[in-house]
């Protein structure tokens, strides 16, 4: 690092020592961290909604609800960014897997079927078939390219709630499969009722953990370092040795299983699932939530999830009830009408996605809570162009020092090699 | 370039690849007709393929109508189907041969074109019902085209200018993104803005003009959509072919550094491009208006998909190809809604897509690009 | 710099739900003064405790429907005639003062329709929700499927003007959905009759001997399709075909032109507008099967040409010779009253169910009045206190469209199916549902 560029950016630096000082605590100790972190944010989440405002908001059994449905898109979102974030493949069929996980659960656990099978092994049977299918619907996929990839993904996403629709004897086709049993008890924690969702939030806050725990190690393993390099480069990674084949499909299969967990849960406290709730409006919510928590970051897709779903579900509703207080007036502005008391926000979600979407891609693609890597790859271009603005400031080359350390004394018109040293690409790291 | 002797898709390969097709199309409609045929029991064990195929265009099934007007009129039924998706597929493909994204928002450009034909007919022009004397239906109809081709063009040309310009030289994921964002801001202002219903849409061709053929009434409705569409693919393609804009189009589908060294305006090419994808796209939707006589905000991503499906099948990047792939897209839909099977329409139009990108991904008339990974 | 920003975020969104909470509900303290006014003339709303007497505290009945699209020309009628009938009733039942306000009024519809999920989340609320002690809704039949579990383990009331699948409330299905004693009730008679009503009319009264049915997937249009195609047969006439096309269809003119080589003379379509029922309709035409009869349940019935999204406005011309079944009662003693009653309230003709709204209305304000009279100690014992008046069999309601009884189902004891046709020249020219007869299957 050059005395130049340490002199432009003192602060900068500093801070990063400090943050780098934290990361590297939180890199050695990860799945402390993530214990930890979680546990803070759980009992958060039991105590706040006692508290005004929040008290005031919803019921406190009506936020336990709510944080357990945000948890179901929390673990879909971490499972989605394994597949775009980490492995690079644009997958937007995501939310088949999520009905395989449910369907699964109905068909072993429900009066349709006359099966009633323990909760806790369903949750890796419902993950395991939805992971079979991760790897038999990412097959066909291995040889495309990236949109082609992506349009495909949508085929199959659409195919599965179609072919669920269509198979009525086998699926009871758009009424689907309802009346399915609940979890057992938890001992000490209590019963997964309609009325009494703590249970479930307390289970979910578990599966979270572990799924976050499970994925970071992946990350940091060597299938996680393969992921990079083909999300980087796949040309590059094959030559070095890495089977594209078997990481993709790891990285389906891996996609799936989150999802299938997902699935699983959102049965048993739903209780019904239809073809109706796993069509393209829900991969492309997950989808918003990976791009908006910042792609390849496990906590912050973690974090945009409950973030954007929290936003759905109780801030939309809650600007519904500010506006009545309101009392607005009709628009007339003179071909157009415009009923503003009628302005119901709940149906702008997908628009706001919409608009969120392109916004963030347009100006901050690696996401809310980015992921140091992310930010470098997709600002690499506007990276070289501000060292290159930077190099143009004086830079002081001791020549004389630099002389003596090689034995050798430049004459007055003499350079090295042409380059000073701030021409590196990439600045210092 | 490299000097590798590149194989030219020889004159004759592309004819018989065409007789090929064709002869593979006759054995399908065959197949569909001996569907008929198990219906009218021809089966019999002497009875060859020809001659039970002659029975069954001359056979008369248990209500006493002939199969043929039947036939016929599926035939034309799905040729004004295909008609529609031909004309949508188009802009995928030139959007695609362009900059290699696909636009994920051109189905609900077209469904934006709908819209924007029935604010002109049934809002502008206060039509409601059909018209029934051919000087004023014509001009009507000329007059949608008229009034929703630029603006739904231009709203294209917006779209690129304001969304994928800037992201041009962005990870491919990026602009993929971006224009499934473009799609669900278009189609939710659609929602807001007429209601998430179905919404009427004046029908002014009349609904009875029908040709009676045996037991079977072809539309005049049908014929005329399949026209439109023939009209405006022909126009495209002498427009591609034959000006000079249109050879920097191809120009720049082929190679893109190269013509803007050679003097192309890549800015105004992309833009020029967006613009009769658009405008293909807002005549596709007025032809839908007129043939359904309903839109809803929801039209443009089904049908954009199977679109793209035909652009996929028929070749990426080829005109020609878009545009067989629209029909055939059409007939496939047609026919499997004709057998009984229309629930399972979508899932055979992906079936379709998953065979051609595995086995085929350059489609019929496509050529072998360069990378694949 | 991460975890500031979440801090950050976290901070704000606490300080804008700190702004913006409102608790949600109605107050429990009783108000005074500023009640509606008490209509003169009350049709039919029985009641035990003095009316006018809101000693006990307010308590709030929930609505629960499809606000959205086509389906909105469905629901609306029902709210209006449930506020209606609270209205006429004095706002007050069983000493308690009854009010519906916005707060309560839930909507199911996800996209532009229904949605079990959102209805499941809705019902969830409305259990929650402390000052609710009654629930009418939902409208449509897969809604309930995924409600009533929720509603009958919270024990409170529910009345539907509107759902007529029979798997709601007979047999192996519906006893799936309830854990504790039964809560549901509805004012309308079932597909199974209503299906069958059809097909009589159509055999007997316009004398079309052959049909050609689709329906749409779905729990109602199957179910009643399916009775339709039963009874049908039994009487002796042919179904060329028996079609099924989910909601998403687009095109259905392939469909029907493969219906009109069949030569049906007459259509009967499963379902309801916003799942395709007036576009199968323009196809027909469009293929030349616009002049045969064309049959339809209740989910056609919502509205007339005028009202926007219903199935007049969309099929226009071609409904001229179209006809629908209503699974209630058309025509009865007070609808004239009720009529011009609701005009004045609401500037309109009542439409479809805003009649069976109405009677859900009386049913849960009666249930209240019982219930209210023994006195319950909280709202816990009161919602238990209604539900068991409202789903008692020995009780007898009268209310606008008769005097009915519930049986241990929730089924109520009136089975008429009124039959509408299409009068082209209603609503200044668009064309309007104008009712033909009635049947009364009680009594067979």
């Amino acid at each position: 690092m050059s005395a130049g560029q340490r002199a432009l950016r003192p602060r900068f630096e500093r801070v990063r020592a400090g943050r780098s000082r934290i990361r590297d605590l939180s890199e050695q100790h990860r799945s402390a961290t993530i214990f930890i972190g979680m546990l803070i944010v759980t009992l958060l989440m039991i105590y706040l909604p006692k508290y005004p405002p929040f008290n005031g908001i919803l019921r406190e059994q009506s936020w336990f609800d709510a944080f357990a449905n945000a948890g179901v898109y929390v673990l879909l979102a971490m499972g989605l960014n394994v597949v775009v974030g980490l492995a690079g493949l644009l997958d937007l069929g995501y939310a088949a897997f999520f009905a395989i996980g449910a369907y699964t659960y109905a068909y072993s656990n429900s009066p349709y079927s006359g099966l009633d099978l323990p909760f806790l092994p369903m949750l890796v049977i419902g993950a395991a078939v939805a992971a079979v299918f991760g790897i038999a619907l990412g097959a066909p996929t291995l040889r495309l390219r990236g949109d082609y990839l992506a349009i495909m993904t949508l085929g199959f996403g659409e195919i599965v709630p179609i072919v669920f629709l269509n198979l009525e004897n086998w699926t009871q086709g758009t009424n689907g499969i309802g009346g399915i049993f609940r979890p057992e008890e938890l001992p000490g924690i209590g019963r997964f009722g309609a009325l009494t969702p703590f249970a479930y939030f307390i289970l979910m806050a578990g599966i979270v953990t572990i799924a976050m725990v499970f994925l970071y190690r992946l990350q940091d393993s060597r299938v996680g370092r393969a992921w990079n390099a083909i999300r980087e480069d796949e040309l590059a990674a094959a030559a070095n040795g890495i089977n594209t084949v078997t990481t993709k499909l790891l990285a389906f299969a891996l996609g799936a299983t989150t999802a299938g967990l997902a699935g699983v849960f959102s049965a048993s406290k739903l209780t019904i699932v239809s073809p109706d709730q796993f069509y393209f409006t829900v991969s492309f919510t997950v989808l918003a939530m990976v791009i908006l928590g910042g792609m390849g970051n496990i906590w912050g897709v973690a974090a945009g999830a409950f973030v954007v779903f929290m936003i759905q579900t109780v801030a939309l509703k809650q600007l519904n009830t500010i506006k009545e207080g309101f009392h607005l007036q009709p628009l007339d502005l003179g071909p157009i009408h415009w009923d503003l008391a009628k302005i119901d926000f709940t149906s702008y979600q997908f628009l706001l996605y919409g608009v969120a979407l392109v916004a963030m891609m347009l100006l901050r693609p690696e996401g809310l809570f980015p992921s140091q890597r992310r930010r470098r790859e997709l600002h690499i271009a506007d990276e070289m162009l501000a060292d290159h603005l930077v190099d143009e400031a004086p830079v002081v080359i001791d020549e004389a020092a630099v002389a003596s350390s090689l034995g050798e004394t430049p004459g007055a018109d003499e350079t090295f090699d042409g380059t000073t040293r701030g021409d590196e690409p990439g600045g210092d790291r | 370039m490299t000097a590798i002797a590149t194989p030219r898709v020889a004159p004759n390969t592309r004819v018989v690849r065409i007789i090929v097709i064709a002869f593979a199309a006759v054995l399908v409609y065959a197949l569909i007709l001996w569907r008929a045929l198990l219906f009218a029991g021809e089966l019999t064990a002497g009875n060859s393929l020809p001659g039970a195929l002659f029975h069954v265009l001359t056979r008369f099934d248990a209500t006493g109508n002939a199969f043929l007007p039947q036939a016929i009129q599926q035939t034309v039924n799905a040729l004004s189907i295909g008609a529609i998706y031909a004309l949508v597929a188009l802009g995928y493909t030139l959007v695609y041969g362009i900059i290699e994204l696909i636009n994920f928002a051109h189905g609900d450009i077209y469904m934006l074109g709908a819209f924007a034909s029935v604010v002109f007919l049934g809002g502008i022009m206060g039509q409601a019902a059909g018209v029934h004397d051919l000087l004023p239906l014509f001009l009507l109809l000329i007059g949608a085209l008229a009034f929703t081709m630029p603006i739904i063009g231009l709203l294209n040309v917006g779209i690129e200018r304001a969304v994928y310009r800037p992201l041009r030289n962005a990870p491919r994921l990026a602009p993929l993104i971006t224009a499934i964002g473009v799609s669900f801001i278009l189609q939710n202002v659609a929602l807001t803005v007429a209601g998430s219903g179905d919404r009427k849409a004046p029908q002014i061709f009349p609904l009875e003009w029908q040709i009676p053929f045996g037991s079977a009434s072809i539309s005049v409705l049908s014929i005329v959509t399949f026209i439109v569409a023939l009209v405006l693919m022909s126009t495209l393609q002498a427009f591609i072919t034959r000006s000079r804009l249109g050879r920097a189009m191809r120009a720049t589908a082929q190679d893109r550094e190269a013509s803007s060294l050679m003097g192309v305006d890549l800015n105004q090419t992309i833009a020029l491009t967006f613009l009769i994808g658009g405008m293909l796209a807002g005549a596709a939707g007025v032809v839908w208006g007129l043939k359904f006589g309903y839109v809803k905000f929801d039209l443009g991503f089904n049908a954009g998909l199977k679109a793209f499906t035909a652009a996929v099948l028929g070749g990426i990047g080829n005109i020609g190809g878009a545009a067989l792939g629209g029909f055939v897209i059409g007939f496939i839909e047609n026919f499997a809604s004709s057998l009984g099977f229309s629930r399972w329409s979508e899932f055979l139009v992906f079936m379709v897509l998953t065979f051609v990108l595995i086995f085929k991904p350059t489609g019929i008339l496509g050529q072998a690009s360069g990378d694949r990974a | 710099m991460n975890l500031r920003k979440l801090s950050a975020i976290a901070g704000i969104s606490v300080l804008a739900f700190a702004a913006c909470s409102n608790p949600p509900g109605a107050t429990t303290s009783p108000t005074t003064g500023a009640s509606s006014t008490p209509a003169g003339s009350a049709t039919g709303s029985g009641g035990a405790a003095s009316p006018g007497d809101t000693s006990k505290g307010t308590v709030n009945i929930a609505i629960e429907l499809p606000l959205q699209g086509s389906e909105l020309a469905a629901s609306q009628p029902i709210i209006n005639g449930v506020r209606l009938a609270v209205k006429q009733a004095g706002g007050a039942a069983g000493g308690y003062k009854i009010e519906v306000p916005d707060s309560v009024v839930f909507d199911d519809a996800l996209n532009g329709a229904h949605d079990p999920q959102t209805g499941a989340n809705n019902m969830t609320k409305v259990v929650g929700e402390p000052d609710v002690v009654a629930v009418i809704g939902p409208l449509n039949s897969s809604v309930a499927k995924a409600q009533i579990p929720i509603s009958n383990e919270g024990g409170v009331l529910q009345c539907s003007p509107a759902n007529t699948n029979p798997d709601l409330t007979k047999g192996a299905p519906a006893q799936q959905l309830r854990t504790k004693p039964n809560n549901y009730i509805r004012v309308v008679t079932t597909d199974d009759v209503q299906g069958p009503a059809a097909a009589q009319y159509i055999y007997d009264v316009i004398g079309k001997k052959s049909v050609y049915i689709i329906d749409d997937t779905e729990t109602f249009g199957k179910g009643v399709a399916d009775a339709f195609e039963a009874e049908f047969k039994k009487r002796g006439g042919t179904v060329v075909k028996h079609d099924a096309a989910p909601k998403t269809t687009q095109d259905y003119v392939s469909i029907m032109t493969a219906a009109k080589a069949l030569n049906p003379e007459s259509i009967y379509f499963g379902g309801v507008t916003a799942t395709g029922g007036a576009r199968i309709l323009l196809a027909a035409a469009q293929v030349g099967l616009g002049d045969v009869p064309y049959v339809g349940p209740d989910g056609i019935n919502d509205g007339s040409g005028e009202t926007k999204d219903s199935f007049l406005n969309l099929a226009a011309a071609a409904a001229k010779n179209s006809y629908s079944t209503l699974a209630g009662i058309g025509d009865f003693p007070g609808r004239a009253q009720f009529a011009a009653d609701y005009k004045t309230e609401y500037g309109q003709d009542p439409t479809g169910y805003a009649g069976t709204g109405y009677a859900c209305a009386q049913v849960v304000l009666d249930a209240i009045n019982r219930g209210g009279a023994t006195n319950p100690a909280d709202m816990t014992a009161l919602r238990e206190a209604v539900r068991a008046a409202g789903t008692a069999t020995d009780a007898t309601y009268k209310t606008i469209v008769g005097d009915i009884t519930f049986d241990e189902n929730g089924d109520t004891s009136q089975k008429i199916v009124s039959i509408y046709s299409v009068d082209p020249a209603g609503a200044s020219g668009k064309g309007d549902w104008k009712f033909e007869t009635q049947v009364d299957y009680a009594a067979q």
